[in-house]
């Protein structure tokens, strides 16, 4: 079996303007989701990451140098990343449209891990 | 995703909703009851936003009430902060006994909080409904046949009154308050059932949640307190007794079937085999039968077809 990376995105204020009921109502599907997968051995981990834009360190020229968020053309932020074990692209895209995050967001960045890394 | 899933979910957050303010409660004594709901509340979210990419923590509990344990903590050096004096002595010192609960049962603790004799028989359930088990003022508006708006302001009438019980009673109500409040506990427990087990405005609804939740209490009462066993036994017997005919009282459109109509196959055997045994273990009998006699009317009408139809009368 493979290993899919889910990155999930959303718009910078998503999650801002809503109800707390509406939220926790989101996140109940996300929960009941994640629940179902665990039970059928597909769900391997996950992170959320924190709602900030975070930092961009680069170097040029030897100079490195630290950027602050937010960074105003940034049109969605992660959200934060789960696990999942396929068979497969064709499977984890299977997986894919079950999940919650399509129906609440617009998109989900799948990537296969490298096996020879294990 | 499977409605049994959402439904899972929503009981175990009401459910831990209720059990964290009591554990804060009984950290942070009866003054601090809103900040208790506030940080429950607090928790829950955070626990919401994180478990779905982290899965659901092997102790659910556990983790809520070290993440409730922190923000109390956070929430109280805050205020402490931005009122040097006033309030500093009152307010317990943050310390690890936030973090980690002492006391075993602070969910009795609060419902012998609730039943404060000051408060009225209506407030005092409708507290022990949203504190102690955990619904929020919109669930339980339509058992009380009020709005959503109307039930909030006596939840907050019934929690000022609360804030200003002190004394050894507030620092520990099971142990201080139990006995002499045990009639308005087993009311309230009582009435909690009802509200369940009748049906209500609108749409005929019974909610099993809330006669299992009074179940439960009722069970806890009496695993901690031995000497009202036989009150809690005969409360229980009677919750089970009634409780097993859940299935058989409505029709598929959610119409309530009359006692005589039901189809008795559908009673369940296991929980009146249950009731039927907490009626008789219980020690001496409730020495004072704390239900109201509209209790006892209930319970002869459902044991007597109870009996009759199992040959046992």
């Amino acid at each position: 079996m493979a290993q899919f990376v889910f990155m999930l995105p959303h718009a910078p204020d998503r999650y801002t303007d809503i109800s707390e009921s509406e939220f926790v109502d989101l996140m109940k599907d996300y929960l009941g989701w994640v629940e179902d997968m665990t039970a059928q051995g597909k769900f391997k981990g996950g992170e959320k990451l924190l709602d900030e834009a975070g930092k961009i360190v680069t170097s040029t020229d030897g100079v490195t140098e630290v950027h602050e968020g937010p960074f105003s053309e940034v049109a969605e932020i992660l959200g934060g990343f789960m696990i999942l074990e396929a068979a497969d692209y064709d499977e984890a895209i299977e997986i894919a449209r079950g999940h919650p995050h399509l129906k609440h967001n617009q998109k989900i960045i799948i990537r296969q891990t490298d096996p020879d890394a294990d | 995703m499977t409605e049994n899933v959402v439904k899972r979910l929503e009981e175990t957050i009401r459910r831990e909703r209720g059990w964290l303010i009591a554990s804060l409660v009984s950290s942070l004594g009866t003054a601090k009851v809103d900040l208790a709901e506030d940080v429950a509340q607090d928790a829950i979210l955070r626990a919401l936003s994180v478990w779905p990419y982290k899965g659901i923590p092997e102790n659910p509990r556990a983790w809520l009430r070290r993440v409730a344990g922190n923000i109390a903590i956070d929430q109280i050096r805050r205020q402490a902060r931005l009122v040097p004096h006033s309030e500093g002595l009152a307010s317990p010192t943050p310390s690890e006994s936030l973090i980690t609960p002492t006391l075993q049962d602070p969910e009795l603790d609060l419902l012998v909080i609730c039943c404060d004799p000051r408060l009225h028989e209506s407030e005092q359930l409708a507290l022990a409904l949203n504190l102690g088990c955990g619904f929020t003022a919109g669930q339980i508006a339509p058992l009380f046949h009020l709005s959503e708006n109307a039930l909030a302001q006596r939840l907050a009438r019934g929690k000022r009154k609360i804030r200003q019980q002190s004394g050894q009673i507030a620092r520990h109500p099971t142990r201080f308050a139990m006995r002499s409040r045990l009639p308005s506990v087993m009311r309230v427990l009582y009435r909690m059932h009802c509200s369940g087990y009748f049906p209500r405005t609108g749409a005929f609804v019974f909610d099993s949640v809330i006669c299992r939740e009074a179940l439960r209490l009722c069970q806890l009462i009496a695993k901690f307190n031995p000497a009202h066993q036989g009150a809690c036994q005969a409360l229980s017997g009677l919750i089970l007794l009634q409780m097993a005919r859940f299935p058989a009282r409505s029709d598929a459109e959610g119409k309530l079937i009359p006692l005589d109509q039901q189809d008795r196959t559908l009673w369940q055997k296991e929980l009146i085999a249950a009731g039927f045994a907490a009626l008789q273990d219980g020690p001496g009998q409730p020495q004072s039968n704390p239900l109201p006699s509209r209790g006892r009317d209930c319970s002869t009408a459902c044991f007597g077809p109870h009996l009759g139809s199992h040959g046992l009368a």
